[in-house]
């Protein structure tokens, strides 16, 4: 028996709608905005929060909904998308938490897929796959 | 009153120094240090509470502005002149001693990149950004400009000892067929 996929459980305007808010409710984790920075030049937090904010996203599709593996947030839903930025494609990864605030958990190149880039340019992801 | 963790409500967090390196087009990478909150429960580093952007956010312009300075002179050392800049690209004269000065919008130094990347494209801007030019400027980018138009592309190389040859065929699109033509016609003129 193959599972339903599961459908997103947060709106994406939602977030949208947060990014720019001050004092602030949108929040990046470490490991996206290194990868935000590496792969699609967008260097600062401020940086992707203005591009997020935008909410242009070329060509979105909902790519999965699964639950936190780690405390504090175990067990809370996470939704991730991937669309374009420009010939690029990107999967992004976010939930909400108890307290209201919004979290960027992840922004870098898919990792699998006919979307995701050719091994050749970004052997390091690949390798971090293959260590976990 | 303390900073509060956004990624697990830890108070146990600090503001550490942390160092980055920003790459800038066209010039050395601005290495910059600026403040940041780091938790010491959950290893999480940013800027918690909207604080700590401004600083680094001048920095990075202020090394970004910076970097016009050198493009010009690279340029100018290419045979380039700021005179002639203003001109093709219709520009109020002396706007690139502005620029030189740091004084530059962000759009003006994505211009200012581009010409560095693709200086002959100062010349089609020159001469008004005519079809013609236009066509003669893709005719010495043949691969973008064939790569636009067909589909179903085959590439074959020849080489031998003096020569070296591309033969490029590819389905030209019904939509881009009468333009094609007549940027053809063109660059047969031209040549």
């Amino acid at each position: 028996m193959v599972a339903k996929p599961q459908s997103p459980c947060y709106k994406l305007s939602a977030l949208v709608r947060a990014c720019p808010l001050i004092p602030k409710k949108v929040f990046v984790r470490k490991s996206a905005k290194e990868t935000a920075k590496h792969f699609f030049g967008l260097e600062t937090e401020e940086r992707i929060l203005g591009f997020l904010a935008q909410g242009v996203f070329e060509e979105i599709e909902h790519n999965n909904t699964d639950t936190l593996n780690h405390d504090p947030d175990k067990g809370t839903s996470f939704d991730a998308y991937i669309f374009k930025i420009g010939p690029k494609y990107v999967y992004f990864a976010f939930y909400q938490r108890r307290n209201g605030n919004w979290v960027i958990k992840s922004f870098h190149p898919p990792n699998f897929g006919e979307k995701a880039p050719p091994l050749t340019q970004t052997p390091f992801i690949f390798l971090g796959e293959a260590k976990k | 009153m303390s900073t509060i963790c956004p990624f697990c409500d830890s108070e146990n967090v600090v503001k550490i120094d942390i160092t980055e390196r920003f790459s800038i087009p066209y010039s050395d990478d601005a290495v910059i240090t600026h403040k940041t909150f780091r938790c010491n429960s959950c290893e999480e580093e940013g800027n918690f509470d909207h604080t700590l952007d401004r600083e680094l956010n001048i920095a990075i312009k202020e090394a970004n502005n910076a970097s016009a300075s050198k493009i010009i002179d690279e340029l100018s050392n290419r045979g380039i002149t700021m005179t002639y800049l203003e001109k093709a690209l219709r520009l109020p004269f002396r706007t690139t001693a502005r620029w030189k000065k740091g004084k530059i919008s962000h759009s003006a130094l994505a211009l200012l990149r581009i010409i560095r990347s693709f200086p002959s494209l100062l010349h089609v801007a020159d001469n008004n950004f005519s079809h013609e030019v236009v066509a003669c400027y893709q005719l010495s980018h043949p691969f973008e400009f064939l790569a636009k138009n067909t589909s179903n592309p085959s590439i074959s190389l020849t080489f031998d000892r003096d020569h070296i040859g591309i033969n490029y065929t590819g389905s030209i699109s019904s939509s881009s067929t009468p333009s094609i033509k007549q940027e053809m016609n063109w660059i047969s003129e031209k040549c």
